[in-house]
Order: structure tokens, then C-alpha cells, then sequence
């Protein structure tokens, strides 16, 4: 369970592209943990990118040990309109995950 | 046969995502290391692995939801419930657990909006616009109290010693929490209405909550003051704070009386109440209301998250 990825990556329509494939649910829930690492690692690499170097550990530790109240208020003051940009950014994500799920379908 | 083949394909699809994405993952993680070293500075002095700060993001997030609050903030629905035409897993039910909390927009705008086109001079007009945009009830007046004003300035407190023996060094529950708290300093005791809770064995979470914010007022100078149920009335009293200027706004628990009048202000809030409201550097001018919420439903704690 990744913090980052459970409140931005809508995972409804991967889900339902998996589901096209015909996998084991054991199957389904070991790819959709490996999305949620890889969306939270997409998302931590565009965060830190965006943060002035002292904020930085700030948010490292609030990514290991915060209550998710502080760490989204972080977000909302140092990141402008963080939730359209992590949102944005999301949707390219997950667009990018669908193109790997269908492009397989495609070649079945 | 037929069988055969086909679990032969679903493997194949199977391994051939697994792969792809773990590369992309690999591939990311790689990227972290080598543009943030702080990672692996800050994981090395903390004795962790470099995993470990990602693994354990969500605990904050189950803390909350464990203890009622409405954490998700991204007024995108953090959407993991499978679609309709998906019969869900029980493995992937598990996880939609967290996301049927429901996600909330931030409406500080509207609240700027809804108080701007208020009578400022009206606080039942106020409360009334803001109860709609902020959907809670919202009272100048509950159970017939009422507060000497709804409007007034806050004061920054100390933390209040929850039970005998609370300390800074006892009193936050994580790092983060220190650094951003610790310079408020403890107040020296209790409440008004004494110790939250009598030993730190039996502190519980609302507790916990409470003191964090925690919302200070005049109950001396209410019309109503006078009588043991009056008083007793106020204890953990839950009330929303509105910093007009910011439309921040929180729930909090009235959990001590003042400030005097002879300091000119009319309300006080704890530390991390002012820190929510954008007071870091000391009081400023807020609307109160109380929650009329008898089924206890609201949560503390900053709205919209």
C-alpha cells in the first residue's frame, strides 16, 4: 500500500483491462502491487524534483513517518496546485500502464 | 488440452506485464538514487534501506483511517475499487477499504467566497453559507448556548499536558511531528476541565486527537455562564475555526477556557490548530461556529483532508 499512488493513480480501468486478459486473481494483485511501487516511485522522482533542496528531507521523512494529513498539506504548500499536477501526472501514468496492458491484448 | 493452453497463455501475459513493469520500476527506482541522493543520506542515518522509506508511507494513512479522520485530499478520487463489471477479489477488496473514505475537495476558495458574499457583521448569515459549502452544521447557537462572540482573535497556546507525567519528550508521535511542534512548548497542566486522560496507559487515540486540536474559549463570558451543566457543556464542545483571510478551516474540541480578557483576545487553538490555520507566526482574526453534529460523525482535525 503506497500512500502517493492511493490517492492519485485511478486504477479502475486497469483493473478491467486486466480483467480482459483472463489472469488468476493472485495474478492481478501481484501486478497491481508492482503498479503501486511504480507509480509511487514516479511520482516521489517528479516531488523531489519539484522541491527546493531543504525541503527535501522534510519530505522524505513525512514519506516514511508522517500522518497522511501533514504529508498532503506539505504537498499543497510547497507544490502549486499539487493536486492537478500529481492528478495530471497520474493520468499519463496510468494511460502509459494501459498501453502495456492492451498492446499485449493486441498481440494475443 | 484446451484448458492447458490457456493457462499456458494467462501465465505467458502474466510474465511478460510482471517483467515489464518491474523493469520500469527498476528502472525509476535507479533514477531516484542517482538524482536524490537524500535518500540514501537520510535512509543511512536512520539505519534504514532504501525500500523502507517507501514501504511504510501508508502508515499515517491507516493511523487516520483508524481513528475516523477523512485523510484523502486529492479531490481526484483515489480510485482502487474495481469497476462494476469486476467481480472483486477478496485480496482487492482489502484494499479498497481505504479508498471508500471519501475524498474531499479543497474549498478554500469557497469558503474565501461564501464569507466575502456573507453579512460579516451577521455570523448566523456566515455560518449558514459556510454549513453548506463545508456540509456541517454550523451553530451561533447549540442547546441554547452560545459564546460572547463568534468572531475574534485566536491566540497560539502551548500543548496542554494530557495526563500527569505528559512531557514534550512523551507527547509527539513521530520525528516530523517534533520538529514542526516541540518549539510550542507544553503549557505547565491540564485543561480547564483537568487531565484528558488520567495515565498515558489510557490515552487513547480521540485523546490524542483532541489535545492536537484542541480550541480554546471565552465559556466566562458566554450569556449562559453561571451553572456546573453549562461548564461541563463546553468540555470537548466540537467547533470549527475559519480563518476568513485564508479559508482554512478545522474542527477542533474546546478543551480549555480564556484567554483572559485583559489580553485582548477572544479564542486560542493549539499549536497545530494555528500551524492549519496559516498563523505560524501568532494569532489573527477567526470566525468559531459550533458543530452541530450529535451523532458525533465530523472529524477532527484540518477540513478537506
Amino acid at each position: 500500500m503506497r500512500m502517493l499512488s492511493l490517492f492519485f493513480l485511478k486504477k479502475d480501468n486497469i483493473l478491467l483491462e486486466l480483467e480482459k486478459l483472463e489472469m488468476q486473481q493472485r495474478e492481478k494483485k501481484k501486478l497491481v502491487d508492482v503498479l503501486d511501487e511504480l507509480v509511487e516511485y514516479r511520482l516521489v522522482n517528479m516531488i523531489m524534483s519539484k522541491l527546493e533542496k531543504r525541503d527535501k528531507e522534510l519530505f522524505i521523512e513525512q514519506l516514511y513517518a508522517g500522518s497522511a494529513e501533514i504529508f498532503i498539506e506539505f504537498l499543497r504548500e510547497k507544490i502549486e496546485n499539487c493536486e492537478q499536477v500529481l492528478g495530471q501526472y497520474s493520468k499519463e501514468l496510468e494511460a502509459e500502464i494501459l498501453e502495456d496492458i492492451e498492446s499485449l491484448q493486441k498481440n494475443k | 488440452m484446451g484448458l492447458l493452453r490457456q493457462t499456458k497463455v494467462e501465465n505467458k501475459n502474466f510474465k511478460i506485464l510482471l517483467k515489464k513493469f518491474e523493469e520500469k520500476k527498476l528502472s525509476v527506482v535507479q533514477e531516484i538514487k542517482e538524482k536524490h541522493k537524500d535518500f540514501e543520506t537520510w535512509a543511512d542515518k536512520k539505519g534504514l534501506n532504501f525500500e523502507d522509506i517507501f514501504s511504510k508511507g501508508a502508515r499515517g494513512l491507516a493511523t487516520g483511517a483508524a481513528a475516523g479522520a477523512i485523510v484523502l485530499t486529492s479531490g481526484l478520487r483515489a480510485s482502487v475499487e474495481p469497476a462494476n463489471n469486476i467481480s472483486a477479489s477478496k485480496d482487492l477488496e482489502e484494499e479498497s477499504l481505504l479508498a471508500s473514505l471519501e475524498a474531499k475537495k479543497d474549498v478554500r476558495g469557497q469558503v474565501k467566497k461564501d464569507i466575502k458574499e456573507s453579512n460579516f457583521y451577521n455570523p448566523d448569515d456566515v455560518a449558514k453559507n459556510l454549513s453548506k459549502t463545508l456540509k456541517i452544521s454550523l451553530k451561533t447557537r447549540l442547546d441554547g448556548v452560545a459564546l460572547n462572540t463568534n468572531y475574534g482573535i485566536m491566540g497560539y497556546e502551548s500543548h496542554l499536558t494530557r495526563y500527569p507525567g505528559d512531557n514534550l519528550a512523551t507527547h509527539f508521535e513521530t520525528d516530523t511531528e517534533y520538529k514542526r511542534f516541540a518549539h510550542a512548548s507544553m503549557a505547565g497542566g491540564p485543561g480547564a476541565w483537568g487531565h484528558i486522560a488520567p495515565s498515558k496507559q489510557l490515552l487513547s487515540k480521540r485523546d490524542i486527537e483532541r489535545e492536537r486540536y484542541y480550541l480554546v474559549v471565552q465559556t466566562f463570558l458566554s450569556p449562559n455562564w453561571g451553572s456546573p451543566k453549562v461548564k461541563q457543556w463546553f468540555h470537548h464542545r466540537k467547533m470549527v475555526a475559519v480563518n476568513p483571510a485564508s479559508g482554512r478551516v478545522i474542527v477542533g474540541a474546546v478543551e480549555d477556557a480564556g484567554p483572559e480578557r485583559a489580553t485582548g483576545r477572544n479564542f486560542g487553538g493549539s499549536p497545530e490548530v494555528m500551524e492549519a490555520l496559516g498563523f505560524s507566526g501568532g494569532g489573527s482574526y477567526v470566525f468559531m461556529f459550533f458543530v452541530d453534529d450529535p451523532e458525533d460523525k465530523v472529524p477532527l482535525g484540518v477540513y478537506g483532508l
